[in-house]
């Protein structure tokens, strides 16, 4: 178990001033088996009237909009999370556990996700859990990570063609793989302790759990992480959408910060 | 079984008819009102007269009366299975439908998930396909539970008809059915939430654009583009032309769910409205019909629609199916394989009359690669015994033909499901062509329910 202090800053500048703007945005984490958010505050900015809801995969979903001209936009999650209360999650919807077997248009696999697949040999094995943790570890050295290779709408067919790729891509391609083998599983957007960006990982439908797998780091994911949203892949995960009137380019910075907090 | 020649005396059937037919009015009269089908071809959007058949189709009292508890049942029972797909999906535990059936269906919206519309209403309009075999039983074709269209077709023909022929009407005892908006109004007041209604529009250049207009005009509703509404404070908005806000309660909306919220489904969507999605999950307007009942509709589950009325109403279907096969379970494969010439395919992702052949039509070579792609994605198709269509007159040149029609039946689902008692009678005007979609250059007629 651990005490974590986080801050997700995002930042969107634009170019020129923009307005009607509309946005959803899923950063704010929430309650599980395996974490509680103690304390949080969240702000978004320029002022906006901000609505919430929750979606259908169980994230919290902030919207809202503002028709004032601006010329940046972005919000700041801070807080505190007792994370490691347990080593999964359980489902309250096992019903609708079924809707994470099927590959989406980000994690069908293609003519090389389906000959590593073969190599992989997962029938030999027991289990969701022994097939994950395969898949994780075989990954980890077939899948190089490097920034710049990949683009936020690769999918997990050309990542895994091209080798190289980041945090978002070995997740795509490690559901692409559980999928194939009829495994349920979802993607997973969260902060990991350190600083840097955002961080995304798998969870496996196992024994009746969710079980985290980081194939990045290849570890499993405990007292380290913090989850902020799932779904089937990285668009039911989407931190921020937003649609403007304005012809204007923009730049996003990102910056999360989580560490264990000392006692004072 | 009755068909016009039991309710015209011949002199009305031979000289009346074809005078009336000859003398292009009501064809040339629907022009004028603008009643065109829009396609597209070739990347290009074409607007074609929907040709119009003086020759009603003529269906009596107590067989509408069957049709009619059948057609009831049906979307009851449809209504029942999409609650529960988005809900406990009951059906898929019991291990009545299979899983896949419903997560790699391309109509099934995970978004929807766990969301009730209002009043429980999923399926508010729903067009469902008949056709009458040789042998006089009624086939169900397909159930259309998106956005269907096509009342507003037989509505427009009657009230011209009945200007321009009025000696036709006289001493026959047909059902009116003009009361068409009055049922849509019904239906749209049930679920409103509070506010105006809307019909919401992806504007002129849309196959329905003259439904849409029309429909607008008969139930008193706004007709509305995507600019016209707003999402604020968690409420949906319409601006009207003083700039002033109004609130809106339903939305009739005409445009595909896919468009409907660049938010939620498609983002480059130009004619939606953001975050109209997120407040419909709140319960705070009704959209009509409910997003995400492609689930419902498509190829591969109305193979199960019987079984879903055993199953939620514990009732018999009134209302067959086609004979169908599902390639998917083995048995039905092996029948598929050996009967391939005796039937029809058809592709489960497909609608309007496209991804359909016909076993008898191909080619030796066709045949085996069909087959190759079948044993391949078993899913993906279902296959059917061609049903030997009952054909009806149509004039042409004043003489009379007969073709190959279906039946277009609206039930609309208010406090009780309505049975409209007209319907949209499509004709294919090629003689050899079972397909009588409009997009493939059908026509259509009015359907004449008799009230004795």
């Amino acid at each position: 178990m651990k005490t974590l202090k986080f801050g997700y800053h995002m930042k969107l500048t634009f170019s020129g001033a923009v307005n009607n703007h509309r946005f959803s945005l899923k950063c704010i984490p929430h309650d599980t088996d395996m974490q509680r958010i103690e304390k949080m505050s969240v702000s978004v900015y320029p002022d906006h009237i901000t609505s919430e809801n929750t979606d259908s995969y169980g994230n919290i979903t902030l919207f809202g909009y503002t028709n004032e001209f601006h010329n940046s936009f972005g919000f700041d999650v801070t807080g505190i999370a007792r994370t490691g209360l347990s080593e999964y999650e359980s489902s309250h919807e096992i019903h609708r556990v079924g809707l994470y077997r099927y590959q989406t248009p980000i994690t069908r696999p293609g003519t090389s996700i389906l000959e590593y697949y073969k190599q992989l040999k997962l029938s030999d094995l027991r289990d969701a859990k022994e097939k994950a943790l395969h898949i994780m570890d075989g990954l980890n050295g077939s899948f190089k990570y490097g920034q710049g290779y990949t683009s936020m709408e690769t999918t997990a067919e050309e990542a895994f063609a091209g080798g190289t790729g980041v945090c978002q891509d070995y997740a795509h391609i490690m559901l692409s793989l559980c999928r194939m083998d009829k495994i349920p599983c979802r993607y997973v957007t969260g902060m990991m302790m350190g600083e840097g960006r955002s961080h995304a990982w798998v969870e496996v439908w196992h024994d009746k759990k969710w079980l985290g797998f980081d194939p990045t780091n290849k570890k499993i994911v405990g007292d380290e992480y913090i989850k902020i949203s799932n779904g089937r892949d990285y668009a039911d995960c989407l931190v921020n959408q937003g649609i403007f009137t304005g012809n204007v380019t923009q730049n996003q910075e990102i910056n999360v910060i989580v560490e264990e907090e000392t006692d004072e | 079984m009755v068909t016009y020649t039991d309710i015209f005396s011949k002199k009305e059937r031979v000289e009346d008819m074809e005078l009336y037919a000859g003398a292009g009015d009501v064809n040339e009269q629907l022009a004028r009102y603008g009643v065109k089908f829009g396609i597209y071809k070739n990347n290009e959007f074409k607007e074609q007269l929907f040709p119009f058949d003086v020759i009603p189709r003529v269906i009596d009292s107590k067989e509408f009366d069957y049709l009619e508890k059948g057609l009831k049942q049906r979307v009851v029972a449809l209504n029942h299975f999409i609650d529960d797909i988005y809900g406990d999906k009951r059906i898929v535990k019991d291990g009545v439908v299979p899983e896949e059936f419903i997560y790699a269906g391309s109509g099934y919206l995970p978004q929807c998930e766990g969301i009730k519309p209002p009043k429980g209403i999923y399926s508010h309009i729903s067009g469902i396909d008949l056709v009458q075999g040789k042998d006089g039983n009624w086939y169900i074709l397909e159930d259309n539970l998106r956005i269907p269209s096509g009342a507003s077709y037989p509505m427009i023909a009657r009230k011209i008809s009945r200007r321009s022929a009025p000696d036709l009407f006289t001493g026959k005892h047909i059902e009116d059915n003009r009361n068409y908006a009055d049922l849509l109004r019904r239906t749209m007041d049930h679920v409103n939430v509070g506010g105006h209604t809307v019909i919401l529009t992806p504007g002129r250049y849309n196959a329905a654009y003259f439904e849409h207009s029309y429909l607008a005009e008969k139930t008193g509703a706004h007709l509305v583009s995507g600019s016209e509404l707003i999402v604020e404070n968690d409420h949906l908005y319409f601006i009207d032309y003083s700039g002033r806000k109004e609130k809106v309660g339903a939305v009739y909306r005409r445009i595909s769910d896919e468009y409907l919220d660049p938010m939620n489904f498609n983002r480059e969507s130009v004619i939606g409205i953001p975050h109209i999605f997120d407040i419909y999950r709140k319960g705070n307007v009704a959209l009509i019909n409910a997003p995400g009942n492609g689930v419902a509709d498509d190829k591969g589950i109305y193979y199960f629609v019987p079984k879903m009325i055993s199953y939620y109403l514990g009732e018999e279907p009134i209302l067959s199916n086609a004979p169908t096969y599902l390639p998917y379970y083995e048995e039905d494969m092996k029948y598929v394989m050996e009967h391939f010439d005796d039937l029809v395919l058809k592709d489960v992702a497909e609608a309007g009359g496209y991804g359909v052949v016909f076993g008898s039509k191909m080619t030796m070579e066709e045949k085996a690669r069909f087959k190759e792609m079948l044993q391949k994605e078993p899913r993906r198709f279902i296959a059917q015994e061609v049903i030997d269509f009952l054909d009806i007159d149509i004039m042409e040149k004043g003489q009379l033909l007969p073709r190959k029609a279906d039946l277009r039946a609206f039930v609309l689902m208010a406090d009780e499901p309505m049975v409209w008692k007209s319907g949209l009678t499509r004709f294919s005007r090629n003689p050899d062509s079972f397909i009588v979609n409009s997009s493939q250059g059908g026509g259509f007629k009015d359907t004449w329910v008799l009230s004795q």
